[in-house]
């Protein structure tokens, strides 16, 4: 059990329950928080030009105008549009494809060193001058190249004895833009098995730095050298861990595009085998988080899965696998959504002792733009031809802009399906590569699909409703109970599972119209089981006769467009307890709170493009959502 | 006349010489194209295999690292012969994109003198400067939870809030004080109106209504660091990137004017 995370916060919390206890409040006020208390918003999924799908389709900015970029840089977008956010972003991890990462410097392989060149060793001389001389070093160097009188042994760094690689130079990136406690890059990657069109790509996301990211190549799909089985990327985990002596983790998205191979509950590499102890453990080990809400689709869970679940179907992608290769059919669903996964997690843990599938939530744009826009207002595209421009959502004869589409088999999504994406939030004790990665691996953190909303949970057994008013609730809570992400074994007698919730709406975004628990549960029969409760919302509303509480209304002015205030609430804050808990049932609580209705993105450039011809199926609103990675209850046996 | 044809010197050139020509093409030993892996390149595959798996190839996965390589090679030998590269602007992006990292890369390990740096800075003042960092303290106040919001601050000010400002106000997920709180930091938790608003508040006495994002707050301002340009110290990391980032730029630029003079670039009008 994780009640507490190191001895030392059970040190430091033991001092202040005692503090607690005679009625006075500790000295400084900061000393004893160990716990995290900085709220932290970042980018976790994204491809520059050097990711090849992203280059070939005209993507020019490189990692370094995505770091600008993510730090509140203006810069000019690949269609030379100026584009800058509205509020910088505190992390972020570029990721590229690793296949096809090397073919950059195909160019550059097999040539002999700068210094024996006569040209290198010139330049070499000139640049290591310094000031005027490297300046008038570099203008020839320029106009070598344009005249194509560069000496064959240039294709490289000059002074540096080796050629440069791109994960070389992904790494160096990394390293220039990382500033402690302001920006935090994360050095990582994106292994992009996909096996018959059905996507099993996997972010890798590293804590580490250079000395130890370049001691390693990423992983690749390609057999001999990759593998497009996931328990070989495992593997690759496991050795970096042991060569470099630094920590890594694996994040599954898109389970959507996968047509039920993503969070399939047998080995399909293995011929469907069903797993056994090794796969299971090595997949809790490496998988800690899944991406839930992405531009190509939301991943929280499928109408057709979720049936009372009237949030359910929000930006919906069901048409097909990565590739458009095969239809989706109704029984992959249950194998690619989260809330399934967790309930199939729970019923695994049940046969095997351990939980292949517990899995805490992020977000990721995957936008292959270098350029990080998640706002609806602020929309820049998943791709290059996604980029702002009159038609990107109906051409000026009236027909729907196609994203991607297969006509034997008539599937396909049109380019305003699109989601614009959301941050990763991340409750961090710094904002540093190891401040983000630890959050990240006990799963303190949570996904968004646009706005900044706060949200904290605490799950425990001694809550009460005085809680819930304490100021300093995080410190109650962590005394009391474990944060999103933990674990809660076996109930005392008699007590209910409860939980002390708060959030908070983003301070330039819309009021917050709910605060929801969903609840996965696997009964005594070895069925699972999932229920959505309504546990804060704004307003007087009353619980229907459906026990849901009524639609929070709606502001939007889509002329405009723009939406008011003037429904929902600021802040939402409960202590509650689950009526239906039984101590002897495995079950699983998340936290979603819901935005009131705003304009989609599609919205603002209707009336941006002045487009008067949009077709009735183009979603013009939308209801955010943030989701809170789940805290699990496990009763002993 | 057909006869006339057939005494035609010309003729008997033509005929003669394409026999020739298909004799001599039929006999010519076909040169072929080379696909060499060579001793390097077996190096190099399993140096990148090594490097990626943590351990050396068995034998049986050097050969197929060796073909796969061979069959890269040939499929590129065999499409470029095909014309496949012709118009693919994919691979047209990728060479562009080669050429601009390797001048990127070379431009890249110039390292800037503090003199350029200082000049650096000197031209591009706004971008660096520091924005006031806070040490403050302050108390919410939830308009939705008061009928009179005005008479509700009123009497909070009428008490001795430096004692009772942990305790007094409406509950908020936010903590109540900061130390060394960036203006952006700032902004991105109480929206940027609040963060606009702290700059004009004097220090060391309770203030406001301050609007945020979520109502109002009562704010007292322990200590400031106000807004300065900053110094060569304080950014000096920060400016050699920079430095370097805005070289690579102007270098690329000026590749291109140097390639439009090598080439005759035109573009074709419309009607």
């Amino acid at each position: 059990m994780r009640l507490l995370h190191t001895p030392l916060l059970c040190a430091l919390l033991a001092t202040s329950m005692s503090y607690a206890e005679e009625t006075k409040q500790p000295f400084s006020p900061y000393a004893d928080r160990a716990y995290p208390t900085k709220l932290l918003f970042g980018e976790q999924h994204m491809h520059t030009a050097l990711s090849a799908d992203a280059g070939g389709g005209g993507t020019t900015l490189l990692p370094r105008d995505a770091y600008r970029f993510a730090k509140g840089e203006q810069v000019l977008s690949n269609t030379n549009q100026p584009a800058q956010r509205n509020r910088p972003l505190d992390f972020m991890c570029i990721t590229e494809h690793t296949d096809g990462m090397g073919a950059i410097t195909d160019i550059l392989k097999g040539t002999p060193n700068v210094m024996n060149d006569k040209q290198g060793a010139e330049l070499h001389k000139r640049f290591a001058q310094g000031g005027e001389v490297a300046r008038r070093a570099s203008q020839d160097l320029i106009k070598w190249f344009a005249q194509g009188e560069i000496s064959p042994a240039l294709n490289y760094q000059p002074g540096n004895p080796d050629y440069k690689r791109t994960w070389e130079s992904l790494v160096q990136a990394a390293e220039e833009y990382n500033e402690p406690h302001h920006f935090t890059t994360m050095i990582a990657y994106e292994w992009t098995s996909l096996v018959k069109g059905n996507n099993l790509h996997r972010n890798v996301i590293l804590r580490d730095g250079a000395e130890r990211a370049l001691q390693v190549l990423p992983f690749t799909m390609t057999p001999p050298m990759g593998s497009p089985n996931p328990q070989d990327l495992w593997k690759w985990l496991e050795a970096y861990e042991a060569k470099t002596g630094g920590q890594a983790i694996a994040i599954p998205h898109n389970g959507n595009l996968s047509n039920g191979i993503m969070y399939a509950i047998q080995d399909d590499f293995n011929n469907g085998a069903k797993f056994d102890i090794a796969y299971v453990t090595a997949r809790a080990k490496w998988e800690k988080l899944m991406e839930i809400s992405q531009a190509k689709g939301d991943g929280e869970t499928h109408p057709k899965l979720s049936p009372n679940d009237e949030f359910a179907d929000y930006e919906t992608w069901d048409h097909g696998n990565l590739d458009l290769t095969n239809k989706k059919t109704d029984a992959m669903l249950p194998f690619e959504y989260a809330r399934s996964t967790l309930k199939n997690g729970i019923k695994l843990e049940d046969e095997l002792g351990v939980n292949p599938f517990k899995y805490g939530f992020v977000s990721g744009s995957d936008h292959h733009t270098a350029m990080s826009t998640g706002m609806d207002n602020n929309y820049f595209g998943a791709f290059t031809w996604g980029e702002p421009r009159k038609d990107r959502i109906v051409s000026t004869e009236g027909n729907v802009s196609i994203g991607k589409y297969n006509p034997k088999l008539e599937i396909g999504y049109d380019t305003w399906q699109y989601a614009s994406p959301g941050p990763t939030a991340v409750w961090a004790t710094s904002n540093t590569r190891a401040g983000i990665f630890d959050a990240m691996k006990r799963k303190e953190v949570y996904a968004s699909t646009g706005p900044r909303i706060s949200v904290r949970v605490f799950g425990g057994f001694d809550f009460s409703k005085e809680d819930i008013k304490q100021r300093d609730f995080a410190r109650l809570g962590y005394a009391k109970g474990v944060p999103m992400g933990g674990d809660l074994k076996q109930a005392p007698k008699g007590k209910k599972a409860g939980f002390l919730i708060r959030a908070l709406r983003d301070p330039e975004g819309a009021n917050l119209d709910r605060v929801q628990v969903v609840k996965g549960w696997l009964d005594s029969k070895g069925e699972t089981h999932e229920k959505v409760y309504d546990v804060a919302w704004s307003g007087d509303r009353k619980v229907g006769k459906d026990g849901k509480v009524p639609s929070v209304g709606d502001t939007v002015d889509l002329s405009v467009p723009t939406w008011t205030n003037t429904i929902g609430t600021a802040q939402l804050a409960t202590f509650w307890e689950d009526p239906d808990f039984d101590a002897s049932q495995k079950s699983f609580y998340y936290v979603r709170v819901i935005e009131i209705p705003t304009p989609r993105w599609t919205a603002y450039d209707a009336v941006r493009y002045k487009i008067t011809n949009l077709p009735q199926n183009v979603k013009l609103k939308t209801q955010e959502r943030a989701y809170t990675s789940p805290i699990w209850y496990s009763p002993s046996k | 006349m057909f006869k006339r044809i057939l005494q035609e010197p010309l003729l008997h050139f033509l005929v003669v010489g394409s026999l020739l020509f298909f004799y001599l093409s039929s006999t010519d030993t076909e040169t072929k194209s080379q696909v060499t892996i060579s001793q390097g390149k077996i190096k190099q595959l399993t140096a990148q295999f090594t490097k990626t798996r943590q351990r050396t190839p068995s034998d049986e996965e050097l050969d197929a690292l060796i073909e796969n390589q061979i069959r890269e090679d040939l499929a590129f030998e065999h499409g470029v012969q095909m014309g496949l590269v012709e118009n693919d602007s994919i691979i047209k992006r990728r060479v562009q994109q080669k050429i601009e990292f390797m001048l990127n890369d070379s431009i890249g390990s110039i390292e800037p003198s503090l003199e350029d740096l200082e000049t650096y800075l000197t031209t591009h003042k706004e971008q660096y400067t520091i924005e006031p960092v806070y040490a403050f303290r302050h108390i919410y106040i939830n308009p939705e939870q008061h009928d009179d919001v005005n008479a509700f601050i009123l009497e909070l000010q009428s008490n001795n809030l430096d004692k009772s400002y942990r305790n007094v106000g409406d509950s908020m997920m936010m903590q109540s004080e900061f130390v060394d709180i960036s203006t952006a930091h700032i902004a991105r938790l109480f929206g940027r109106k609040f963060s606009k608003n702290l700059d004009a508040i004097s220090l060391k006495r309770w203030q406001g209504p301050v609007k945020s994002g979520y109502g109002v707050h009562l704010v007292y301002i322990d200590n400031k660091i106000p807004k300065h340009l900053a110094t060569l110290e304080e950014v000096e990391t920060q400016l050699r990137r920079d430095f370097r980032v805005d070289a690579q730029k102007k270098a690329v630029n000026s590749f291109y004017d140097e390639l439009k003079v090598q080439y005759d670039v035109k573009v074709e009008e419309g009607q």
